[in-house]
């Protein structure tokens, strides 16, 4: 067995992971040892947005303040990771499987961008619309969520893609994961 | 109003690259494989285009249960034929197709479009047309049958019936990509690549290469003195020299 079978990932995802997984770990009887796979869950699969999401990311993705996921986050426990190393404290979320979940509850009539879509769901008043930290508004919402500086404590902001940039240390393309971005300096 | 083929090959040479570089691609089903094959056929100093890239999408249309977003494949292609002077541009055709499904081998196609290019200057006059314009349907290519496709799936979509042509302005890969992604973005991948600022370049770089030229030429037809007298469309994107 492969270990993406450890994962547990939607049917899509888990063509893709294939796909995209590092050399070492292509064959079944994978020339790495545990503890390299162990490390890439952790340090990629886990910690990188792409094909899960942490809080953050999900409500930013379905246009809501974590507080605002808050109120819904039971409606999407399909797309709750459930692999290895999973925890109730830091749950990550299958991006596919959320934005299944999020057009199935929401309809056809919603919008095709999710962050409209999102604000949509039953429960979700205005205060629960996420903010942009640049411009303060909320629509349109913003898409993004970026570093606030090249620093080593730098915090995260959710923003419109307008104000990102590349993060200086984001140099090695990593094959299914999304660009690290930060604040963009020049906001013009 | 049209870049030379040099600079049509430097920009999807350039934007078969990006597909490779930017990883959030990556989850677009075989993008990235498909990038990296058509690059390899692109020579940098001779000759035109001949891309095909056939990728999963998971696009909601009207017609879908209950709107959930389903995957389906999209082909794209470019075809950029070199006139024989080897500088200039003799035609290039993008195509778009939709699958309703992910396996083109047994899937119906739902839609399927072309744009176009063609000089005044290699057409036949005696059938007018839009220098750049848009198409429904059309055959299939050599690379969609590689992929599966069977000329009875789009039979529904009467692809002889390829007319009228639609003037529109001309594209290249990277504006068909950003135009797909930004109207599926149902997809999660979409935003990630919309997001992504090497992306973001990139479509500037096809959109001042291609688009800019276009516009401006229109613009200046617009406003010109000497084109008062002239309808736009006629003498302007049909390139007919007489507006009688």
């Amino acid at each position: 067995m492969h270990f993406v079978e450890c994962l547990k990932p939607p049917k899509r995802d888990r063509e893709e992971l294939l796909r995209i997984l590092p050399e070492e770990f292509q064959d079944e009887a994978h020339s790495t040892t545990e503890h390299r796979v162990a490390r890439w869950i952790l340090n990629d699969l886990l910690a990188r947005p792409g094909f899960l999401h942490d809080r953050l990311h999900t409500a930013t993705a379905l246009g809501l303040t974590v507080t605002g996921l808050s109120k819904v986050e039971h409606l999407f426990a399909r797309a709750i990771y459930k692999g290895v190393f999973a925890t109730n404290s830091e749950p990550r979320w299958w991006a596919s499987t959320a934005r299944h979940v999020l057009y199935e509850l929401v309809g056809e009539d919603a919008s095709d961008i999710p962050q409209y879509a999102g604000r949509a769901l039953p429960g979700i008043s205005e205060m629960d619309y996420s903010q942009c930290y640049v411009s303060k508004k909320k629509d349109p919402p913003p898409d993004v969520v970026v570093y606030s500086d090249s620093s080593s404590s730098a915090s995260l902001r959710v923003v419109n893609r307008r104000y990102s940039e590349l993060h200086p240390a984001s140099v090695a393309v990593t094959p299914g994961f999304d660009a690290k971005l930060i604040l963009r300096k020049s906001r013009t | 109003m049209y870049p030379d083929l040099k600079t049509i090959r430097a920009l999807e040479i350039d934007t078969l690259r990006k597909i490779l570089q930017i990883g959030s691609f990556s989850r677009l089903g075989q993008i990235q494989a498909a990038a990296a094959g058509a690059q390899s056929t692109i020579n940098e100093f001779r000759g035109g285009v001949n891309a095909h890239l056939g990728f999963t999408l998971e696009i909601r249309l009207r017609g879908d249960r209950r709107g959930k977003p389903v995957a389906r494949r999209i082909d794209l292609g470019a075809l950029v034929v070199a006139a024989s002077d080897n500088i200039s541009v003799d035609s290039a055709s993008y195509s778009l197709l939709i699958a309703r499904y992910a396996n083109p081998a047994t899937s119906p196609v739902v839609r399927k479009i072309h744009f176009d290019y063609e000089p005044i200057e290699r057409r036949n006059a005696q059938e007018p047309k839009p220098s750049a314009h848009m198409q429904l349907c059309g055959k299939f290519s050599p690379h969609h049958l590689a992929a599966g496709y069977t000329e009875v799936r789009l039979r529904s979509l009467y692809p002889s019936r390829e007319k009228p042509r639609i003037p529109l302005p001309p594209t290249s890969i990277a504006l068909m990509l950003n135009w797909l992604l930004l109207e599926f973005q149902t997809d999660p991948a979409s935003q990630a690549i919309l997001s992504d600022p090497t992306w973001r370049n990139c479509v500037i770089r096809a959109e001042q290469t291609i688009l800019r030229p276009y516009f401006i030429a229109g613009a200046q037809f617009l406003v010109s003195a000497s084109s008062a007298k002239q309808r736009f469309l006629q003498s302007h994107l049909y390139e007919l020299g007489v507006d009688a």
